[in-house]
């Protein structure tokens, strides 16, 4: 009897964090996907990809730092620079180009930044400085592996027709990371934004490829809030961020609970100064810097456009990048 | 004028779903259960969509009779209809989340995460001597909270009335319960419980959930709230009323900034 009348109360929990927990990261996560589907294809209707290139450096370096700077300038949160930066990619900017995108644009936009100020005011670390800091540092540098992995090919050498990337072609891992969209049906209003489509057809286009793309991206951005639902509800967590040891440990610990938390960019920095300690340097750096890259929900929404392998890869290297920057900038604020 | 048969099945279901989805963002933001979900500051992010989603709608309507090349498989509908069926259930419960972040442990991990959250609104709130009866208002709840956390003991032996969430976790002494609400940061996603933890008789006579209000004196206690193995004061309510009351305009949801 006692037993059942925990299980009870534990299952009465474990319901409340579930629902609760879904529906927040659903209404905070859902409307910013609306938005960057939209943003997305309003590019894709308005902007021809000349001019988008022209945007960015032909030096692929440069152009990486370009994307960073210009995340900085998106408020948008990570799951909305999904369908951002696939049009980026499918518009013909090089991978690396897109992926810095993709990586800097949660962590660096003003929200975040703002967020981060708040909640680690009054503590004596400028941790907005350091996030942002090693946030672009660790983006740069993955966008760089994307950039030796894909190779120096041309973008518009590996796109096929309608600036779609076959899935075939993405031999390599930094491929794997933003592929093109697939094909739209045919019907229905012209989605090709062309020069010569007039100002009707374009919205019609553009509100066409945003209706697609938000339903087509939404369930898999649906399956990966549940999944990271179930996993908050069922997983120990605080048993986890309470195994804090060694640095290293540390480090590990914090780069776990951010992928299985998937918190918004916005509010995971409240949640670090709450269940951290403050000494962990390590642990909050690693646990505010991997979170707005990639998260479990990010995971599953990546999944639909990516091969299982090449995800697991980039999100490997996503953490391992991540990882060594942050031990490093933590080993070195707790020798200094 | 079109006829039902040259209507597309997939516009339909593209019309409904955005229609479905503009019709419960603002049910949600016209009855405030929206607030049960997100911050109020991501308010205005939230209508933008519904009236997106309205949007949307709206075009899809006009191309009911153009047939995309290949129909939308049911699953680009039916995990929207799943989410807002999990934040009704939400919306419509009223039960505390003590046990936020907290999984298996009791509430005292919790507070313990609440204190490390300490800020200047704790300096702010410490100007000044504190009232004879100190009644925790919805909007000075968190810097009272923050305020009697940090320094228990010049607290002591003021009256104190506090309105919120009756909740006893199971391996409370009968006659010791906690009082509180939820603290916001963001999202539900991220919400738990904070509240002091009162102590008298007749506690046992209320269930899980139910708002009350509760006075009595402050005292302290020396309680393990880090889990460390250490004893730290914190402040305790001996209870001398405890009564279920109207939970009225209060708000369940502390919003810290």
């Amino acid at each position: 009897m006692m037993l059942s009348t925990e299980a009870a109360a534990w299952l009465k929990a474990a319901s409340g964090t579930f629902t609760g927990t879904l529906a927040g990261l659903a209404f905070e996560t859902i409307p910013f996907l609306l938005m960057g589907t939209l943003l997305s294809a309003l590019i894709q209707a308005f902007v021809p990809d000349r001019a988008l290139k022209r945007l960015f450096p032909r030096n692929r370096y440069l152009s990486i730092l370009v994307a960073l700077f210009i995340g900085a300038l998106v408020p948008i949160c990570e799951c909305g620079t999904v369908p951002l930066a696939r049009r980026l990619r499918q518009k013909g900017l090089p991978l690396s180009t897109a992926a810095a995108f993709l990586l800097a644009a949660p962590l660096a936009n003003p929200m975040t930044v703002i967020s981060t100020f708040v909640a680690f005011r009054g503590t004596g670390h400028p941790m907005f400085i350091a996030r942002l800091g090693l946030g672009l540092a660790s983006a740069f540098i993955i966008a760089i592996i994307v950039e030796f992995t894909a190779g120096k090919r041309p973008s518009s050498d590996i796109r096929g027709r309608h600036g779609q990337a076959p899935e075939s072609r993405f031999t390599r891992l930094g491929a794997a990371a933003i592929p093109a969209p697939p094909r739209l049906p045919a019907q229905g209003p012209r989605r090709d934004g062309g020069s010569r489509s007039s100002l009707a057809d374009r919205i019609a286009a553009t509100l066409e490829h945003a209706s697609y793309d938000f339903l087509d991206s939404g369930r898999y951005l649906v399956a990966g809030i549940t999944i990271a639902a179930m996993a908050r509800a069922l997983i120990p967590t605080r048993a986890i961020l309470r195994s804090l040891g060694s640095p290293l440990a540390a480090t590990g610990t914090g780069l776990l609970s951010a992928y299985v938390l998937s918190l918004c960019s916005s509010a995971d920095a409240f949640v670090a100064r709450s269940v951290f300690a403050p000494s962990s340097y390590a642990a909050v750096q690693a646990f505010l810097v991997l979170g707005p890259m990639i998260d479990l929900k990010n995971t599953v929404l990546l999944s639909r456009f990516v091969r299982p392998r090449r995800l697991a890869a980039f999100v490997a290297i996503v953490a391992a990048v991540v990882g060594a920057v942050t031990l490093t900038a933590g080993l070195l604020a707790e020798a200094l | 004028m079109t006829s039902l048969r040259e209507v597309s099945g997939s516009r339909l279901a593209r019309c409904l779903t955005f229609l479905t989805l503009s019709f419960y963002i603002s049910w949600l933001a016209g009855n405030g259960k929206l607030a049960k979900i997100v911050h109020p500051r991501m308010r205005p992010w939230i209508e933008a969509a519904g009236l997106l989603c309205l949007g949307l709608a709206f075009a899809q309507m006009l191309w009911l009779s153009k047939k995309p090349k290949r129909p939308d498989p049911p699953s680009f509908f039916l995990p929207f209809g799943f989410v807002l069926l999990i934040s009704f259930i939400f919306v419509q419960s009223s039960s505390f989340s003590p046990s936020r972040f907290n999984e298996g442990d009791d509430s005292a991990a919790v507070e313990a995460a609440i204190l490390s959250q300490r800020d200047k609104v704790s300096a702010r709130a410490s100007k000044g001597a504190l009232p004879p009866t100190i009644r925790f208002d919805d909007d000075r709840y968190w810097a009272l909270y923050n305020r009697l956390y940090d320094d228990p003991a010049a607290a002591a032996g003021h009256r104190v009335v506090i309105q919120g969430f009756f909740h006893r976790a199971s391996g409370y002494p009968v006659d010791t319960a906690l009082i509180g609400r939820d603290l916001m940061w963001c999202c539900s996603a991220d919400m738990s419980g904070i509240g002091l933890v009162a102590r008298g008789p007749g506690i046992e006579g209320f269930a899980e959930s139910d708002w009350v209000e509760a006075s009595g004196l402050l005292s302290t206690i020396e309680f393990d709230m880090d889990g460390d193995g250490k004893d730290s004061a914190v402040p305790l309510i001996l209870v001398d009323s405890l009564r279920r009351v109207d939970k009225g305009a209060s708000s369940s949801i502390i919003f810290p900034y």
